[in-house]
């Protein structure tokens, strides 16, 4: 990422990537893929916008290592806790996640 | 920044130190219930797709483009303080508060759109976990909001500069972006994965 002289990111730059990415993301999401690769491929490219503002709008790649640690503990937390949770709801899903839900009768569109 | 030696780190300032604290048990707040959303739409296989569709992309895509930029407004305002140009930074924090409203009125009009379509926060668990994500979501943009308007009514005053706290712009900046943050996983988490 463009670096100026001292620390300085170039923030602008930072917004055209993100802005970039947000329509890679629409695009992947319209494109015909399987709705895997479009599941993997809108994610993918959420978790890059959200570093791209950790690392340069709030600073984490110049940070000292407490704030990183402060920062990057809570976010191993919530992976743990949802790969933990996994076996309980997704492979012995109570019947409220399952039923197919129907949209009322009329539609925003 | 502050003069230091290459190897010695400089200590946190107590109020950013303060604010990363509080984002983490942030990220614990929202991280339980996007772990829970999570879980669900992967155990409904697919059932939820046909409710799920009547969300607003377009309107998702604006308020996304509308946030980013508005991390952008607040990280300029940030840089114009440690520049010494108040005058910039003051009218970047203006724009980053007049992003934040075109937000929630945006917010609001999908909300009014989707409730007038008989999508409330009953209708099934789709629309349930939508408006409390969302809602959730919109009030942590409120106070961020209020946040910057206080920081820039003494921007105004000039009781920020005069008072050296302008560093207060960059705190408030780091609970702004994480707002955006969540936005961003919000965003293909209830508009695009149908």
């Amino acid at each position: 990422m463009a670096t100026e002289a001292h620390d300085h990111p170039n923030y602008f730059m930072v917004w055209v990537v993100l802005l970039l990415l947000l329509v890679v993301s629409l695009a992947a999401a319209y494109m015909p893929f399987s709705q895997t690769l479009t599941v993997i491929l809108i994610f993918v490219i959420a978790a890059v916008k959200a570093l791209l503002v950790a690392s340069f709008f709030m600073h984490l790649k110049i940070e000292g290592k407490l704030i990183l640690a402060i920062a990057i503990v809570p976010v191993i937390l919530f992976v743990i806790m949802t790969i933990s949770l996994l076996p309980d709801i997704v492979y012995n899903p109570v019947e409220t996640a399952t039923q197919k839900l129907e949209a009322p009768k009329s539609t925003v569109h | 920044m502050h003069g230091t030696q290459a190897n010695v780190q400089p200590r946190p300032e107590f109020g950013k130190l303060g604010m990363w604290w509080f984002l983490a048990s942030e990220i614990m707040t929202f991280g339980g219930f996007l772990a829970v959303y999570i879980l669900y739409r992967a155990a409904s296989g697919g059932g939820w797709t046909e409710t799920a569709e009547h969300v607003s992309i377009a309107l998702g895509s604006i308020n996304t483009f509308v946030l980013l930029t508005s991390s952008l407004t607040i990280v300029k305002s940030t840089e114009a303080v440690n520049q010494g140009e108040y005058d910039r930074a003051k009218n970047y924090l203006g724009w980053t508060i007049l992003l934040g409203v075109v937000f929630l009125a945006i917010k609001g009009v999908e909300y009014t759109s989707e409730i007038r379509h008989g999508f409330t926060p009953i209708t099934n668990i789709f629309w349930n976990f939508y408006f409390a994500l969302t809602g959730l979501h919109a009030l942590h943009i409120l106070v961020g909001i209020i946040i910057n308007l206080v920081l820039y009514i003494g921007a105004v005053k000039g009781t920020l500069w005069r008072e050296d706290l302008g560093h207060r712009i960059e705190v408030a900046g780091l609970y702004w972006h994480f707002v955006d943050i969540v936005w961003i996983f919000l965003f293909p988490l209830l508009y695009l994965s149908y």
